[in-house]
C-alpha cells in the first residue's frame, strides 16, 4: 500500500510537467499580447517592442519555457505583470478560501445528498422517492449563479439574516456554500440512489436478510460500503468541478479566491499568475484523485489487493 | 392431513406485480415436511421453486410481490402471519437458505469470518470474541483452514464460497435449511464435494431441508420426498422411490424421459415439446395440457385436484392411471 | 415516466415565471434628478445643448453637465430625527463618521504607478496621493497649483527637447510626515513611475532632472504649453516621498504613503479597503488649494469589492452601501422612492466612436463610402437602443474642452439621412449588396456590440452589408493595428477631458504608416498637420482644422455619450464626479450642514 502511494506521488510529477509545458505553450501561442495590455492604448508600437524584450517576451520559444520550468522548480512563479505582487504569496492567500468553499460544499453535498439518494432507494416508487427525485431535479436543473442571486435576494435582502458579500466572518461562507451544494446534492442524490437500488438486487443482500438481520443493518452495514464506489468516483468529480466552476460564486459574492484571480489574469493576459494557478490546481486536484483512489481501498478490499499486489 | 407436521404448507398462492401485469408465480401449492428429512422440489427454471423457498422465509421483494392465500407453518406457526420481529428471530437461526450462485452471494467488503460472526451475534447473545471462535469453527467444520476467517470472499474459489455460505447459514444451527440450486454453479467434481458436506452436516445437526433443484441425479442422492412443480403447482408428489420407480404424472414421465440413458444409443435427447406457459397468462385449464401428448378435450378446460394414487403420492393429474387409453 | 415529464415542465414554467418577475423593464429615459436638488449647481454645462429642435426626444438628455466635473445636490427633506438617525448610522464606534461605497473590483496594487484595475484605481488613488497641479472645475484655461506651484519655458534643449522647469511648494508633507521636495517629485514621477512602470509620461519626456530643493526640469519632446500640461502638469502624476517609498517593504503595493487627504489604515484584499483622514494635512482648506480632492468631508471611507453587478445594486437596495455609480437603466426601477434614495444623473466623459480603416486593404478606402455609411446610421436610434439615454457628439474630442466650438453643432455632422447615404455609395460605383463592411467591437463596455447591431441593421437599410466582429480586451489591442482585420471599429474614447488636440492627434488618428493608427493609412500632411497643432494647443486654428480634417475624410466619427446614473442614499446631501468617478472626500453629507 505504501509502494502504491509511493508510485503514485512518484508520478505526479511528469503530470505535472506535462501540464506546464501545455498552459506555457497555450497561453504564449493565444493571441493578444501582456505588453500592449500594460501599456494601455496610446502606446505606440515600439514601446510595446522594448516592454516586450525587457519582460522576455521576445525570447525564443524554448528559452521562454526552459526558464519558466527552471523557475517553477524552484517555486519561484514571478510576479504579477500588472500588480507587481508576488503570485506564490497572492496564491497563498486566497488558495485557502477556494479549497474551504470546495470542500465545504463537497461535504454538504455529500451530507444531505448520499443520505437522500439512500433514503429515495430504500423507498422506491413510494412519495419519498419521487419528492427526493423532484428536488434532485430541482438541484440539478437551476444554474448555480442563478440559485446564488435568488439566495441573496431571500436572505441578504428581505431578511436580513447573512451578508451578500466578501469574507470575513463563518456568516460569509453560508450563502455561497448554500448555492453550490444545492446544485451538488441534486447529482449526488440520483447517484446515490440508483448505485443502491444497483446493490440492493444483490444476491448477498437477500443472503443478509436470510440472515435475518433488522433492515437498517441490512442497508447500512451490508449495501452502503458496496455502493459507495460510485458514490465516492462522482465525489471526486465534483470537487474538480466546484474548483473549475468555483468562479462563478467567487464573482456573485466576491470572494477573492483561485477562481477570480485565474479569470481575471486570462483576461489580461498575465502569464505567471495563469500559469502558477493552472500548476497550482494541478496539483490540487492530482492529490484529490489520489485521495479518492486511497479512499477506494479503504472501502473495497479487493481494490486495495490490487494495489498491495499488482502495482 | 391435519396433524402438525415439521413443515406444513397449504394453498400457497403467491403473485408478483410488474409493470402493470400480474404474474401467478405460485397457485395452490400443498407441501410437506418431516422433522429431519429432506424434500425436493423439482422443475424448470421459472417453475416458481425459487418463490416458494423465500416465501417460507418471508423474503420476496415486498412492494412487487403478495402473497395472496394460503399458509406456512413451521412447527404450527405460520410464517405468513408472523411479525417482522418474528421473523427476524427466525431467519438465519430457526431456518437457514443458500442460495445458488456462491460467487455473489458474500459481501465482497467484509471478511468471511465477519459475515459468519454476524448471524452468530445477532441470534445469540455472545461476545464479539466467542461469536469469532464459533466462526472458526465452522469454517473447520466445512473443510477450510480455521485461520482464513480474516479473509475476503474474493480469496476463495467458488466451491469453497460455497461451503462458506453453508458454514454461515448452519452457523446458528436451524432446524430447516432452504438451499435453492446449492450446487448448480459449481462444476461437477465440486458439486459432489458439497452435497457430501451438505448430508454430513444435515446428518450431524439433523436438520430439515427443502432442496431446490432440477438435477435429478441430486434428488436421487439427497432427497427423502419429491415435489414436481411446474407453473407454480405442484404436479407430483411423493417419496423417492415412488417418484423415480412410478412417475405418475406425463411431465414427470416426460422429465424421466429426458435424461441420457448410458446404454442407449442415441442421436438426440428426447425433450419435452413446447415451452412453459407465460405466468402472466396461465392456460384455463390443467396448466400442462398445452404440451401434454395424453391431453384430452377437458384437460383443456377443467382444473383436477390432486389425488392419491398410492398412499403418500400425489398426483395432479386426473388420467394419470388411464394414459394408456 | 410521465410525473416526472410533468415535474420538469412545472420546474421549468417556474423558472420562466421568476425570470420575468424579476427584471421588470424599467420604462427607458424617465429617471428623474430623484426628489430635492433639481438645479444642476455649477455644472456650466458646456456639451450637448445642440439641436434643440421642438422634438428632442426625451431620452437625449442635453440637460445633464458632463461626469468629468459634476456637482449635484441631492438633498432630501428629512425630519431631524431621521437626520440624526442616519448620521447615527453612519458613526463608527470612536466617533469618526464613515460612508461606505462599492468597487468594482480590488486593486491590486495601491502604488502610485502600474497598470491593471484602471478604473478602480482612478478612484482610490487621488485618494492617497495628489498630482503637480489639478482642473476640476469646466473652462479652467490653466490648472491650478496642488503640489506644483507654478512652470516656466526654458528653452530649447541642445540635445533635443524643449525645456521647462517647474517650482513645487514649499511646505508639503506626505502622511508620514516627510517633507517632500524636488528630489523626492523626480523619484516618484521619472524614477518610479517612468523608469519602474512604464508611466505614459515617457512617450513625452526624455529626461526629467532636479535643479534645487524646490525645482525640476523636464525636457519635452513636443513643444507648446498643451503637452507640457496633458502629460506633466494635470496628468496623474503622483508624487511620493522617496524615504516613504524606500522604507515601504514592497514598494508601496499594499502600503502607500502619500500626501493627499486620506490614509489607507486597512485592506483585506480582494473584499474591504478602509482609509481615514489624514490628520497631518499640510494644505489649509480654501487657502491654499481650491481643488475637491482636497476635500475631507468624511473622516472614514469604507470601500467595499463587489465584484457582480447585480449584488451591488443589492447592496445599495439593502443599504449595506451608500454610493453606487454606473447604475444600469433598468436596474433604477428599484430605486423610485425618493425618501430613500436620490439618483443624480450626468454625461460620461466616454464617447461611444466610429474608428474608420480608410487604406486599401479595407473595404471602404473610398471617402464617400466612408460618409453613406455615417449618414445611413441614425444616432439618435442607438442612443435609445444601446444605452437608453444619453446626447449625441459632434465631434471626436471631449465637449468639456474649453476650446469646444458650439458651432460644431449646428453644422450637419452626417446627421440621419438613408437617402445620401444611397446617393453617395451609388456614386461611388457599389451595387446594392456588393459591399460588405467588418466591424470590431470591444466586449466592454457591453453596448458595444448592441450598437454593431443597430449599425448593422441601418447599413443594410442602405445595401451594405456588415459583419459583425465582437473580441476581448486583449485580442482588441492585438487586432487594432491589423489593417486587414476590419473595416470599422467601435470603441468608447475617454482620455483628456481639457483639451481637444490630444485626441485628434492621438495614436487612434496617427497616419504614419499601415499599422499605426487606426486608419492605417501613410498621409504625410495630415501628420503634419497633427505635429503642427499639437504644439500650437487648443485655441489655435489648427486645431479646429483637426476637427475638419477627420470629419471631412471620416477618419473617425463620435456616436455618441451615455448617461452615466449614479445613485445615492440620504446621507449624501451633494454628490461630486471628477473624470466620471466619485470623489468621497469632496461630497457633502448629512453632518456638513
Amino acid at each position: 500500500m505504501g509502494r502504491y502511494i509511493r508510485n503514485r506521488l512518484l508520478w505526479m510529477i511528469p503530470v505535472l510537467i506535462g501540464v506546464a509545458v501545455m498552459i506555457f505553450s497555450i497561453m504564449y501561442f493565444v493571441p493578444g499580447d501582456p505588453a500592449a495590455i500594460i501599456l494601455g492604448k496610446e502606446a505606440e508600437e515600439w514601446e510595446i517592442l522594448a516592454l516586450r524584450q525587457e519582460m522576455g517576451l521576445e525570447d525564443p520559444f524554448l528559452v521562454q519555457l526552459g526558464r519558466f520550468l527552471w523557475n517553477a522548480l524552484h517555486l519561484n512563479f514571478g510576479e504579477s505583470y500588472f500588480t507587481g505582487i508576488p503570485v506564490i504569496q497572492e496564491i497563498a492567500m486566497r488558495m485557502p478560501r477556494t479549497t474551504l468553499l470546495g470542500f465545504l460544499s463537497m461535504f454538504f453535498t455529500m451530507l444531505v445528498g448520499v443520505p437522500l439518494g439512500i433514503y429515495a432507494a430504500t423507498h422506491r416508487g413510494q412519495l419519498g422517492d419521487s419528492a427526493v427525485m423532484a428536488l434532485a431535479l430541482f438541484g440539478v436543473s437551476f444554474p448555480a449563479f442563478w440559485m446564488a442571486l435568488m439566495l441573496v435576494l431571500v436572505f441578504s435582502l428581505r431578511l436580513h439574516w447573512l451578508p451578500a458579500t466578501g469574507i470575513g466572518s463563518w456568516k460569509h461562507y453560508v450563502l455561497p456554500v448554500l448555492a453550490s451544494t444545492i446544485s451538488g446534492v441534486g447529482t449526488q442524490a440520483r447517484l446515490a440512489r440508483s448505485s443502491m437500488l444497483e446493490v440492493i438486487r444483490s444476491d448477498y443482500i437477500t443472503t443478509a436478510r436470510s440472515k435475518g438481520l433488522k433492515e437498517r443493518e441490512v442497508i447500512y452495514k451490508h449495501a452502503l460500503p458496496n455502493a459507495l464506489l460510485p458514490i465516492l468516483t462522482s465525489a471526486g468529480a465534483r470537487l474538480a468541478h466546484i474548483f473549475g466552476g468555483s468562479t462563478v460564486i467567487e464573482t456573485v459574492f466576491s470572494i477573492p479566491g483561485i477562481g477570480t484571480y485565474m479569470i481575471n489574469a486570462v483576461n489580461n493576459r498575465d502569464y505567471p499568475i495563469v500559469r502558477a494557478s493552472v500548476l497550482v490546481l494541478a496539483i490540487l486536484f492530482s492529490l484529490v484523485m489520489l485521495l479518492v483512489d486511497l479512499a477506494y481501498a479503504f472501502v473495497d478490499p479487493r481494490i486495495k489487493a490490487r494495489y498491495a499486489g499488482a502495482k | 392431513m391435519t396433524e402438525q407436521r415439521f413443515l406444513k404448507i397449504r394453498d400457497l398462492t403467491i403473485q408478483y406485480t410488474s409493470g402493470g401485469q400480474i404474474i401467478k408465480a405460485v397457485n395452490g401449492v400443498n407441501l410437506d415436511l418431516d422433522e429431519g428429512k429432506t424434500l425436493a422440489l423439482v422443475g424448470e427454471t421459472g417453475a416458481g421453486k425459487t418463490t416458494i423457498a423465500k416465501s417460507i422465509l418471508q423474503i420476496l421483494p415486498h412492494p412487487q410481490s403478495k402473497v395472496v392465500s394460503g399458509s406456512i407453518e413451521l412447527n404450527g406457526e405460520d410464517m405468513i402471519k408472523a411479525s417482522e420481529e418474528r421473523l427476524r428471530q427466525i431467519r438465519g437461526s430457526e431456518i437457514a437458505m443458500i442460495f445458488q450462485d456462491p460467487m455473489t452471494s458474500l459481501n465482497p467488503v467484509m471478511t468471511v469470518g465477519d459475515q459468519i460472526a454476524e448471524v452468530i451475534e445477532h441470534h445469540q447473545d455472545s461476545t464479539d470474541k466467542s461469536a469469532i471462535d464459533r466462526a472458526r469453527e465452522m469454517l473447520e467444520l466445512v473443510g477450510i483452514p480455521g485461520d482464513r476467517i480474516k479473509e475476503y470472499p474474493h480469496q476463495f474459489s467458488g466451491g469453497m464460497k460455497q461451503r462458506v455460505v453453508i458454514a454461515m447459514a448452519l452457523a446458528c444451527n436451524p432446524k430447516l435449511l432452504l438451499a435453492d440450486e446449492p450446487t448448480s454453479a459449481l462444476d461437477v467434481t465440486i458439486q459432489a464435494q458439497v452435497l457430501e458436506m451438505i448430508a454430513k452436516l444435515r446428518d450431524q445437526f439433523n436438520t430439515s431441508m427443502v432442496l431446490i433443484t432440477h438435477d435429478l441425479g441430486i434428488v436421487a442422492e439427497a432427497a427423502d420426498t419429491v415435489a414436481i412443480i411446474y407453473a407454480g403447482e405442484v404436479l407430483e408428489y411423493g417419496n423417492k422411490e415412488q417418484i423415480f420407480h412410478r412417475p405418475q404424472h406425463p411431465y414427470t414421465k416426460g422429465l424421466f424421459g429426458a435424461i441420457p440413458n448410458l446404454y442407449v444409443k442415441a442421436r438426440r435427447l428426447h425433450n419435452i415439446e413446447g415451452l412453459p406457459p407465460d405466468p402472466t397468462n396461465l392456460p384455463v385449464g390443467c396448466c400442462f395440457a398445452p404440451r401434454c401428448p395424453y391431453a384430452r378435450e377437458d384437460c383443456k378446460t377443467t382444473k383436477f385436484e390432486a389425488h392419491e394414487v398410492e398412499p403418500g403420492h400425489l398426483c395432479s393429474c386426473a388420467y394419470a392411471e388411464h394414459l394408456e387409453d | 415516466m410521465r410525473k416526472m415529464k410533468f415535474l420538469s415542465l412545472g420546474l421549468s414554467a417556474l423558472m420562466a415565471i421568476t425570470m420575468i418577475g424579476c427584471g421588470e423593464s424599467a420604462p427607458a429615459g424617465t429617471t428623474t434628478g430623484g426628489g430635492g436638488g433639481g438645479t444642476a449647481a455649477a455644472t456650466e454645462s458646456g456639451g450637448g445643448s445642440g439641436g434643440e429642435t421642438a422634438n428632442t426626444p426625451d431620452y437625449i438628455r442635453n440637460d445633464l453637465g458632463p461626469s468629468s466635473f459634476f456637482i449635484q445636490d441631492t438633498k432630501i427633506e428629512l425630519s431631524d430625527a431621521e437626520k440624526q438617525k442616519i448620521i447615527a448610522d453612519h458613526t463608527d464606534a470612536n466617533g469618526k463618521t464613515f460612508v461606505t461605497i462599492a468597487l468594482v473590483d480590488d486593486p491590486g496594487s495601491l502604488c502610485a504607478y502600474g497598470s491593471g484595475a484602471s478604473k478602480v484605481r482612478s478612484v482610490l488613488l487621488p485618494i492617497v496621493y495628489q498630482p503637480l497641479f489639478a482642473r476640476d472645475k469646466l473652462g479652467m484655461k490653466e490648472p491650478a497649483p496642488v503640489i506644483g506651484e507654478s512652470w516656466e519655458y526654458v528653452g530649447e534643449n541642445p540635445n533635443g527637447g524643449f525645456d521647462w522647469t517647474v517650482k513645487i511648494k514649499e511646505n508639503v508633507y506626505d502622511s508620514a510626515g516627510n517633507h517632500i521636495t524636488a528630489e523626492d517629485v523626480v523619484f516618484s514621477i521619472w524614477e518610479i513611475g517612468v523608469g519602474k512602470y512604464n508611466a505614459q509620461l515617457g512617450s513625452w519626456c526624455t529626461n526629467m532632472e532636479v535643479v534645487d530643493e524646490y525645482t525640476f526640469k523636464a525636457t519635452m519632446t513636443v513643444d507648446g504649453f498643451m503637452t507640457l500640461d496633458v502629460r506633466l502638469l494635470s496628468g496623474n502624476n503622483y508624487v511620493f516621498s522617496k524615504a516613504a517609498y524606500e522604507a515601504s517593504p514592497d514598494g508601496m503595493i499594499t502600503s502607500p504613503v502619500g500626501t493627499g487627504p486620506y490614509v489607507l489604515t486597512k485592506w483585506e484584499t480582494g473584499s474591504t479597503l478602509t482609509f481615514e483622514k489624514n490628520e497631518n494635512a499640510w494644505w489649509v482648506a480654501a487657502n491654499d488649494m481650491t481643488i475637491s480632492r482636497e476635500m475631507q468631508n468624511v473622516d472614514k471611507i469604507n470601500f467595499k469589492v463587489i465584484k457582480d453587478s447585480a449584488q451591488r445594486t443589492i447592496a445599495l437596495e439593502a443599504g449595506e452601501i451608500d454610493y453606487l455609480t454606473s447604475v444600469e437603466e433598468t436596474d433604477l426601477v428599484q430605486f423610485q422612492d425618493p425618501a430613500k434614495f436620490t439618483i443624480a444623473d450626468s454625461l460620461a466623459s466616454q464617447r461611444d466612436t466610429l474608428y474608420f480603416n480608410a487604406s486599401e486593404k479595407g473595404n471602404i478606402s473610398d471617402v464617400r463610402v466612408r460618409q453613406a455609411i455615417c449618414y445611413a446610421i441614425d444616432n439618435e436610434a442607438i442612443i435609445l437602443g444601446a444605452v437608453n439615454s444619453g446626447v449625441l457628439c459632434y465631434t471626436v474630442g471631449p465637449t468639456t474642452a474649453s476650446a469646444y466650438n458650439k458651432k460644431w453643432e449646428t453644422e450637419d455632422y452626417y446627421n440621419y439621412n438613408p437617402d445620401k447615404a444611397r446617393e453617395l455609395l451609388k456614386e461611388a460605383g457599389i451595387k446594392d449588396g456588393e459591399l460588405t463592411v467588418v466591424i470590431m467591437t470591444e466586449n466592454a463596455p457591453a453596448y458595444n456590440t448592441r450598437v454593431a447591431e443597430i449599425i448593422q441593421g441601418y447599413l443594410e437599410e442602405v445595401g451594405v452589408k456588415a459583419e459583425l466582429k465582437p473580441v476581448d480586451g486583449a485580442l482588441f489591442s492585438e487586432y487594432k493595428y491589423d489593417p486587414t482585420s476590419s473595416d470599422i471599429i467601435i470603441a468608447t474614447t475617454g482620455g483628456n477631458a481639457d483639451y481637444l488636440a490630444p485626441s485628434y492627434c492621438s495614436n487612434d488618428y496617427r497616419t504614419k504608416g499601415e499599422t499605426t493608427g487606426l486608419t492605417h493609412l501613410d498621409n504625410p500632411e495630415w501628420t503634419d498637420l497633427q505635429e503642427r497643432a499639437m504644439v500650437a494647443g487648443d485655441g489655435s486654428q489648427l486645431v479646429e482644422d483637426c476637427h475638419y480634417y477627420i470629419k471631412d475624410n471620416v477618419y473617425g466619427y463620435a456616436l455618441f455619450s451615455a448617461t452615466l446614473h449614479t445613485v445615492v442614499t440620504p446621507v449624501i446631501t451633494e454628490v461630486r464626479l471628477l473624470t466620471g468617478f466619485e470623489v468621497p472626500g469632496a461630497n457633502k453629507y448629512l453632518w456638513n450642514e
